[in-house]
């Protein structure tokens, strides 16, 4: 019994780091450069990251549902990226701007 | 008699090769859940689904408001428990649903949309055997969080992006990721950049 309770707990935490992320990667820096295709970010690691845009990618500012075309030089951004089979960094959401309050509570 | 010998003689030969079949495919392919179900499959699961839904269930209609605080409460309640499989805006395009047997529907389409009240609210309160989907909530057709969440599933395909933007905080997280989350806040309010300190769950942060 307690051996199940423990595979089920390790199980869930693994289900709720998915949850969160969605296997995604976080890159968190500022715009180092912007184009209709990519993001170049500068790292807080000091690191350059190039990133790839689509249609796909969700642009958020402030919480508000931007257009990444008001994305500027030098803001402050928080992408969460997926990796293709090449491993190159695809955006699916692109936040920048201060954020909105956090965490409504719980019911 | 004899007629009738032949003829389940006949269905017998054909479900035993059908089966037959089936099992060939299964064996040579081995069992995995990596592939969604075919058409057909689905399309026969949803058929026992139907049939066996109570006739009572068929015309309950939702007996709650679906005013915006009672969807502001689904959408929490949503965001909580059904997302990790459903994805916040209920496409199923999520990390534990896109490689779920069978894979959960996309809520916003008419598969789902229409169904009736009854119908939504039995599936949430019952789930759906041989799914992944559990029974949620109280038993019996009283449970008001349950018809809350009958009114946030009819509102999926008008949910707006900042509705589902905000249902990202209250996704299930690991204190980690929390903490992860509140630093990356911090740093779009404008706070000092500081490289997030080694965290337990190996996460890549560029």
């Amino acid at each position: 019994m307690t051996q199940r309770l423990k595979v089920t707990a390790v199980l869930l935490s693994f289900a709720a780091a998915l949850l969160a992320h969605g296997g995604m990667e976080h890159v968190t820096g500022f715009v180092k450069a912007i184009s209709p295709e990519s993001v170049i970010v500068e790292t807080l690691k000091h690191e350059t990251v190039t990133v790839r845009l689509t249609a796909k990618t969700e642009a958020m500012k402030s919480g508000v549902k931007a257009s990444l075309k008001d994305l500027r030089t030098g803001d402050r951004v928080a992408i969460h990226a997926v990796k293709d089979q090449a491993g190159a960094l695809e955006a699916a959401e692109v936040e920048w701007g201060p954020a909105p309050a956090s965490a409504a509570p719980r019911h | 008699m004899r007629k009738v010998f032949k003829a389940a003689v006949f269905l017998l030969t054909v479900a035993s090769a059908l089966a037959g079949t089936a099992l060939l495919l299964t064996w040579r392919r081995g069992l995995s859940a990596r592939t969604a179900p075919g058409r057909t499959e689905t399309q026969a699961a949803r058929a026992v689904r139907e049939w066996f839904l109570p006739a009572r269930y068929r015309r309950l209609r939702n007996p709650v408001a679906c005013s915006d605080e009672t969807l502001a409460q689904a959408r929490a309640h949503w965001a909580d428990h059904c997302a990790g499989c459903h994805a916040n805006n209920g496409s199923g395009d999520s990390a534990l649903g896109r490689t779920m047997y069978p894979r959960p529907p996309d809520m916003r389409q008419a598969a789902t949309q229409t169904q009736s009240d009854g119908a939504l609210y039995y599936t949430i309160d019952n789930g759906v055997p041989l799914t992944g989907m559990p029974a949620f909530g109280e038993a019996g057709d009283g449970d008001r969080d349950t018809w809350k969440l009958v009114c946030f599933v009819r509102h999926l395909p008008r949910l707006s992006a900042e509705e589902e933007w905000s249902m990202r905080k209250l996704n299930p997280r690991t204190p980690d990721e929390l903490a992860e989350e509140l630093e990356e806040e911090r740093f779009l309010n404008g706070g000092t950049p500081e490289p997030a300190p080694a965290r337990s769950q190996p996460h890549v942060h560029k």
